[in-house]
């Protein structure tokens, strides 16, 4: 009798663990479709400053460099202060950016960098709470980036790719910057300034 | 007391006709499978199959209780979640590039012990990896990374 007590309320917990959190999403979802909306050129309201900023961000919906690797800055610039919530909400707005992007024009082979970055980016902006795994993402986004701008140049942009050797187990990683000095936001605070110019574009 | 009780059990009856679909493929192993994309060594394979693909593939192991609900809702939302994440059936439909992304992250989550879910394991007891093991799909990962390199 015990037993089968616990069973059942076991059972009737997780399914109200389950509702909150399908609730949960939904509500997610019905942010992102706001969001969507709101960057379809009707720009009904403006609630917040990020909704604000992810609108001004991709107004236009051809494809656009400029757009994406100013998208990419300021995440990359989050985890160089180790500051993970900054880095996933700018995550968030870079991923509607790349989902804004028009492939119709693009090779086969930008679409597929298109499609990973946007992955990295939902994958940092989901891990609010893991700076490890958002970098982890980080270092292929900034891949992604880089081999996006080899296909397309920089827009106009001056960037450089920074290099730190340390980074993922001794096997380095590379990101992008837009000053010449070295901010590394692999290793955070400790060796901040760890890495060297590897390319100017 | 006594109606309380009655209920709980009424409600618990009554979710147990809400049965999702199952993730069971009955064919036979998909030309887009990871194993007919490389050749993976005996020890790879066996971890895959018995650690990862109970949620990241077409077709799972039901264990007895996942005919209860909530229980096989709870599962089945899992399972969705992982194939969207990583899906071993499709690798062969990825492109380069996720194939190359995915291999870094199964090194990552494996080495650092996110993956296989404790959630799992717990239930799976079978399903944890050694330390040997882990080392070995480490090991694969690296090697297959300089392959693809090539």
């Amino acid at each position: 009798m015990k037993n089968i007590l616990t069973v059942l309320l076991v059972g009737v917990l997780l399914y109200s663990c389950n509702k909150n959190s399908s609730s949960k999403k939904t509500a997610e979802t019905d942010l992102k479709t706001q969001e969507e909306q709101s960057v379809e050129a009707v720009p009904l309201k403006a609630e917040n400053d990020s909704e604000k900023d992810i609108k001004k961000s991709t107004v236009s919906s051809v494809f656009s460099i400029k757009q994406i690797v100013e998208g990419y800055l300021p995440l990359k610039n989050a985890l160089t202060k180790d500051d993970s919530k900054t880095a996933s909400l700018e995550a968030k707005k870079l991923y509607s950016i790349l989902k804004k992007q028009d492939g119709s024009k693009l090779n086969s082979e930008v679409k597929d960098i298109l499609e990973s970055a946007a992955e990295n980016a939902e994958h940092i902006g989901e891990k609010s709470d893991d700076i490890a795994h958002q970098r982890e993402h980080l270092l292929s986004l900034s891949n992604d980036i880089a081999d996006l701008i080899k296909e397309k140049g920089t827009d106009g942009l001056k960037l450089y790719q920074d290099f730190c050797p340390m980074y993922n187990n001794g096997k380095g990683g590379t990101w992008i910057s837009e000053s010449e000095e070295i901010i590394n936001p692999y290793e955070g605070q400790k060796m901040i300034n760890c890495g060297s110019i590897k390319k100017v574009f | 007391m006594k109606n309380i009780l009655l209920g709980f059990v009424l409600i618990f009856l009554l979710i147990q006709i809400i049965q999702p679909a199952r993730n069971i493929d009955y064919g036979q192993v998909p030309s887009t499978d990871i194993s007919k994309v490389y050749k993976l060594p005996e020890n790879v394979q066996s971890v895959l199959t018995n650690s990862c693909y109970d949620c990241h593939s077409n077709s799972t192991h039901y264990p007895f209780y996942s005919y209860i609900q909530p229980l096989s809702y709870y599962l089945e939302k899992h399972i969705k979640k992982g194939k969207e994440e990583l899906n071993f059936n499709e690798w062969g439909s990825y492109s380069r590039r996720k194939q190359a992304n995915k291999l870094e992250s199964i090194a990552h989550q494996i080495q650092q012990k996110k993956m296989p879910l404790t959630s799992y394991t717990y239930l799976h007891p079978e399903a944890k990896l050694s330390e040997k093991q882990i080392e070995e799909m480490v090991r694969w990962v690296e090697q297959m990374q300089v392959e693809n390199e090539r």
